[in-house]
């Protein structure tokens, strides 16, 4: 869901105009961003609790060696696999009638 | 030559083509499947009258990571393997991201065979599957998050069990269609024991 779609569906459930909502999203967004630089916390209960921290900075070699770790790749999928063996149907294999069963 | 940008998942497997290396080879492709890797081989390539050598580098350029097995030591002499991981380290130095693995049958030999190569430490298989499924988990397997090591060794004897069917009749497995049924049943097993979405 992105900003627009928000405002659309808080437009249609207010009963208010798109520009209406739009205005009070935006209010409700520099409301919570103003408290939060403030270091406030902002609690809507059912919802959540906003709060900033500080991230501790992260060095040079360590994102240097985040890079190079050799583990870093993410899983593929077992359709990005079966599309790198470039081919139209892989139910033409015999192994595929074996072990899809 | 192209060396564009490597995928992350791709793993290029340099390997001897002969049969007593079958079984790690099987254990070798369900180990990078079950760690969600993609594994690519030489027998992808088709020889068009071109010459291989130009799509071989662009393979291994493509991939992220190399596995180069060197155990193949003896009579008849194999160049394959030590030239690919040649070109592999070129592709290194060349600076383009490339991560290099050697695995070998026994400890200590490698410093013999390919001093130049001494701050490399292989990976030891001794001829067995499950140390090979091991030494790759041990190299290519992520902090935390990896599925257990049993689960791919359970896919690895399915996978052997149903060795024949991927033969299809030939004397070797080294051809592109088993290389190619070989993946297709290593990742169905992999989707059957829900390690892989």
């Amino acid at each position: 869901m992105k900003k627009t779609d928000l405002v659309a569906s808080i437009a249609k459930e207010a009963k208010i105009s798109k520009a209406s909502a739009e205005k009070a999203v935006n209010a409700f967004t520099g409301c919570v961003t103003e408290a939060l630089k403030r270091g406030d916390k902002l609690t809507l209960s059912g919802l959540g609790t906003l709060s900033a921290v500080k991230r501790k900075p992260v060095s040079f070699m360590a994102k240097r060696r985040r890079k190079s770790f050799l583990h870093v790749a993410e899983p593929a999928t077992a359709n990005k696999i079966l599309k790198s063996l470039k081919i139209d149907k892989v139910s033409k294999y015999a192994i595929y009638d074996k072990l899809s069963r | 030559m192209r060396l564009g940008i490597p995928d992350p998942q791709s793993v290029f497997l340099n390997v001897p083509f002969d049969a007593s290396y079958e079984k790690i080879f099987v254990a070798l492709i369900v180990a990078l499947i079950s760690l969600g890797r993609v594994p690519r081989c030489v027998l992808e390539i088709t020889d068009t009258g071109q010459g291989r050598m130009p799509r071989i580098t662009d393979l291994i350029a493509h991939c992220r990571v190399s596995i180069h097995d060197l155990s193949r030591v003896g009579i008849p002499v194999r160049f394959n393997m030590p030239f690919e991981l040649g070109i592999a380290y070129t592709i290194r130095l060349v600076g383009k991201k490339h991560d290099i693995i050697i695995m070998e049958k026994k400890k200590f030999r490698f410093d013999k065979t390919l001093s130049d190569l001494k701050a490399i430490d292989p990976k030891i298989h001794e001829g067995k599957p499950m140390l090979a499924i091991s030494a790759i988990y041990e190299a290519l397997g992520r902090p935390t998050g990896n599925p257990r090591i049993e689960v791919a060794e359970k896919m690895y004897a399915q996978l052997w069990l149903n060795i024949s069917t991927i033969r299809h009749r030939t004397a070797t497995i080294f051809n592109r269609r088993s290389f190619n049924e070989l993946i297709v049943g290593a990742t169905l097993l992999a989707k059957k024991a829900g390690i892989l979405p």
